[in-house]
């Protein structure tokens, strides 16, 4: 096809013209067989323990503990410990004292130590730079600098689940408790529960 | 009920024509499961996996579609055989199958659910989904298979997928449940329950551990291997989930219980050899150790400091005999049958699903590690699970067989009705019709026959290094090297027949040594500076040791550092 | 969402005193709410602002005035002196209030910058249209 001849040219024209004219703008996605949700809406798929629960646990323990530190003139040196998981769901404890660390950072009311998941790396990488002999002396990490924390907090998560007829009730309590670890005194301590009812 | 004698004695006569007929109809129908598979399944139970495996692929030799079921079946084959590569790959096409109508079951359910009204459709035509259990099991073949190529990451991911199956088969069998009891009823059907089937072996479906499973489809070797992974990845509250649903699924299991109640000293500790000089030094400590003030008295000598060899945290678990075998077994009942005169209730002959037993034999009872005996505990019988899966899906079964019986029996009521007047001819076509409305049913025998029945399992901690396992097969025993490294480790043993098949972890010589090397225990005493030396340099060389561990086995270390000698609890070698 | 256009929304809900430390006084309640639809049942009927050790604590009291039940969604977005938020998205809380009661919600600002704020409601029940 060439576009000499007066008709095809005047196709070409209409076709630009079209597509000008009343195409409408596309959005940059290839494909449309997904859609992104709100990562912060309300999951109701069922009553087992999801990422609500755990965005409003989070949520709760972090803003309380930051009250509970708020006013203080030195942030204090913290270190989170297990949150044990006596459920017998596969509740992953650690994405929900990770979620609080970042919270409780992003506010500033709390610096945090390496934990205990953390002390393998963060030993290795302090022995690398001051003992290995390879580094610049004055840009080093020097050895018997670490903070220790004031301040441990470790907890746990329960469930109670009923089930009767075609109702089935789940109850989560979600306990936190912060300890003083040169004194061994509990300083702070909350809990925040959920309750879920789901119907067949 | 007279009507329908009548021919059937007058086929008595006619052995001969009805075996032919039967045969042929039988020949040009699909042959059942059982039949099919009954070749591999011996060549798997003398111990020919590779005859066994050329015997499926024969069978299997046409083009188009495999199903689900060939792969189940290939994947433990080429798994028998040591060749875990091309089993988890096989795996994986079962396993894409299985996510499709895990997808299907979580966003339309009615579309499986339909199956249950479906009366055109014969049982065995029906596209083979797989057994729950089988589904779920599946993962943990495939868990398995990564933990024998050393991918402790790709067991922890499969692990994860098996849950969230279970999760999955959980809600659809509810709704399932539901739609079952509604179809039966607006069909007006009474009998629902084998009990009800008069004549049907109810025996093997009405055990009381069978009766005692919670589901048919979660298993406490399922989550017990969930919580050890978990464990082993450093997870200690995802491995504690795992391990308290085991002890739900299987209460009273000391085996079981203890993996949860020691898991936090596991997870702070580590695991240790047991050492007998270490009882002696704790005994001298707190003679010595004043009760008052927690002191060491003065002036006593305590004996040296003992060292603790760190220990390899494995497990071993011994899979034996094959899963039951389903035959179809004929019993008639009684169905309302639309006629000229109305309603008749006519005794239709069905075939029905009957889960052969298994040998009893097949479960393995002795272990022994070097000349030390080791106990075994049998964690889940997959026996049981296949009764308790077909005693719930019944119901399912006995409706639509019977809704698919009516429709036929209202054609063959019609020929029966009309042979008194075409004579003898007329008799040869009603005997044909009873025949082909017999042959042509059969139940569903199709399940996952390769996979095992039992599974047993022991939790040791090995000194890191070669070890020998003793088997107690039928046969008598039979001995497998294992060589294990890193801080834990999973062991599968595989009887069949008189042989054993043996699956571990990929042997690191280099970190079997690292972690071999000894500290010295460490117990809560207020003094003592030169201990605190010995423990500082011991500190240093643990965590070198821990990191190449890490690295060389894909599983992370649990044990923390020890930095206080104040948080130190006894002695936990387990 | 524009607060103006719920000018409207603002004048049936009942008005309350806001004790309100920073930065402006004599506020409406409607205007430090984000509605999502005009909820049937539920209103927001008090809201109180203070200042603890730095922090902002909200104290909103909801009123259901139906005798069934009633379900919600809320959360706060906070905000400093010039609108700006400064805080990432709250998770959407759900809320149960009983038939014909009140229900309080506490809330402490998850960081000293936030000065401002402003309540995001959604019934699960609305009224057909707002406009």
């Amino acid at each position: 096809m060439t576009l000499t001849s007066p008709t095809t040219r005047l196709a070409v024209l209409s076709a630009s013209l079209l597509l000008s004219a009343c195409a409408t703008v596309t959005s940059p996605t290839v494909g449309n067989n997904v859609s992104y949700g709100d990562a912060k809406a309300v999951e109701q798929v069922n009553e087992k323990f999801g990422s609500t629960d755990l965005q409003m646990i989070a949520e709760a323990m972090a803003r309380s503990l930051a009250e509970s530190q708020a006013g203080a003139r030195i942030k204090p040196t913290v270190t989170i410990a297990e949150v044990k998981n006596k459920t017998s769901e596969y509740i992953d404890t650690r994405s929900i004292t990770d979620s609080i660390r970042v919270q409780l950072l992003k506010s500033g009311t709390m610096r945090f130590v390496t934990d205990i998941a953390g002390m393998q790396d963060q030993t290795d990488e302090l022995n690398r730079q001051s003992q290995s002999g390879l580094y610049k002396k004055s840009a080093s990490a020097k050895l018997g600098k670490m903070e220790g924390a004031k301040y441990r907090i470790e907890g746990n998560i329960t469930s109670i689940v009923k089930t009767g007829g075609n109702l089935k009730d789940v109850y989560y309590k979600f306990s936190l408790i912060m300890t003083d670890v040169e004194g061994g005194t509990i300083e702070w301590a909350d809990e925040k529960e959920i309750r879920k009812t789901a119907k067949r | 009920m007279n009507r329908f004698f009548g021919p059937m004695r007058a086929a008595r006569n006619w052995v001969p024509y009805w075996a032919s007929l039967a045969a042929a109809l039988i020949l040009t129908g699909c042959a059942g499961y059982q039949k099919q598979m009954g070749s591999t399944v011996d060549a798997v139970r003398a111990g020919a996996a590779d005859a066994a495996l050329a015997d499926l692929e024969a069978k299997n030799a046409g083009s188009g579609e495999k199903d689900l079921l060939y792969y189940l079946e290939k994947g433990e084959l080429l798994r028998m055989k040591n060749a875990f590569q091309p089993s988890l790959d096989t795996w994986n096409v079962a396993d894409e199958k299985v996510r499709a109508w895990e997808e299907q079951a979580k966003l339309d359910p009615s579309k499986l659910l339909g199956n249950i009204g479906s009366v055109v459709l014969n049982d065995t035509t029906r596209r083979y989904d797989g057994r729950d259990y089988e589904k779920v099991l599946l993962s943990v073949r495939l868990a398995l298979n990564q933990l024998a190529l050393g991918n402790w990451e790709g067991a922890r991911i499969e692990i994860k997928k098996m849950h969230e199956r279970e999760a999955v088969i959980a809600d659809f069998r509810a709704k399932d449940l539901e739609d079952a009891k509604a179809s039966a009823e607006s069909k007006g059907l009474k009998a629902t329950s084998f009990k009800e089937l008069n004549g049907y072996p109810v025996e093997t479906l009405e055990a009381p551990e069978i009766l005692a499973l919670k589901n048919a489809y979660e298993s406490a070797i399922a989550n017990y291997l969930a919580g050890f992974i978990y464990e082993a990845s450093g997870d200690p509250s995802l491995a504690a989930a795992g391990y308290r649903k085991a002890i739900e699924l299987r209460p009273n299991q000391p085996f079981l219980e203890s993996a949860l109640a020691e898991l936090d000293g596991r997870a702070q500790q580590g695991v240790w050899l047991k050492d007998p000089t270490i009882p002696a030094y704790e005994e001298a400590v707190k003679a010595a150790t004043d009760p008052k003030t927690g002191k060491l008295k003065k002036g006593i000598k305590l004996p040296p400091v003992p060292l603790r060899k760190p220990a390899v945290d494995t497990l071993i678990l011994v899979e034996s005999g094959l899963a039951p075998a389903i035959s179809s077994r004929m019993i008639p009942i009684p169905l309302p049958i639309p006629s000229k005169g109305g309603l008749q209730v006519v005794m239709t002959p069905i075939s029905w699903p009957v889960l052969e037993p298994v040998s009893a034999l097949d479960q393995v009872t002795g272990l022994s590690i070097g000349s030390q005996a080791t106990p075994l505990t049998l964690v889940t019988s997959v026996d049981h699970m296949a009764r308790r899966a077909l005693a719930d899906e019944m119901p399912g079964i006995i409706v639509r067989t019977s809704v698919r019986a009516i429709v036929k029996g209202a054609a063959q009521k019609v020929i029966q009705d009309n042979a008194g007047s075409m004579g003898l001819a007329g008799t040869f076509l009603s005997i044909a019709a009873g025949v082909a409305a017999v042959a042509t049913e059969q139940a569903d025998e199709r399940t996952w026959r390769t996979l095992p029945a039992f599974y047993s399992a022991a939790r040791v901690a090995l000194a890191p290094g070669e070890h020998t396992l003793t088997v107690q097969t039928p046969s008598g025993p039979t001995t497998k090297t294992i060589q294990v490294s890193g801080r834990h480790a999973v062991v599968v043993l595989r009887t069949s027949g008189n042989a054993l098949y043996l699956a571990q972890a990929p042997y690191k010589p280099a970190a079997a040594q690292v972690i071999a090397e000894p500290e010295p225990v460490l117990l809560p005493v207020n003094r003592v500076d030169e201990k605190k030396a010995v423990n500082n340099k011991a500190e240093a060389k643990k965590q070198d040791a821990g990191k190449s561990d890490a690295k060389s086995s894909g599983a992370k270390p649990t044990k923390p550092p020890i930095t206080s000698p104040g948080t130190v609890k006894k002695e936990t070698a387990t | 969402m524009k607060i103006s256009t719920f000018a409207g929304v603002a004048a049936s809900l009942v008005l309350a005193t806001v004790t309100f430390v920073p930065p402006v006084a004599a506020q409406t309640i409607a205007s430090k709410l984000e509605l999502q639809g005009k909820p049937k049942y539920l209103e927001v009927t008090d809201l109180m602002a203070r200042t603890r050790n730095g922090l902002m604590a909200l104290n909103i009291e909801i009123s259901n005035t139906d005798n069934e039940p009633r379900e919600a969604f809320w959360r706060v977005k906070w905000l400093d002196d010039t609108g700006f938020p400064v805080w990432a998205d709250e998770v959407w809380k759900p809320l149960t209030i009983q038939g014909a009661a009140k229900q309080n919600l506490q809330v402490t600002a998850p960081t000293p910058k936030a000065t401002d704020f402003r309540i995001q409601f959604t019934a699960k029940e609305n009224s057909k249209s707002i406009f």
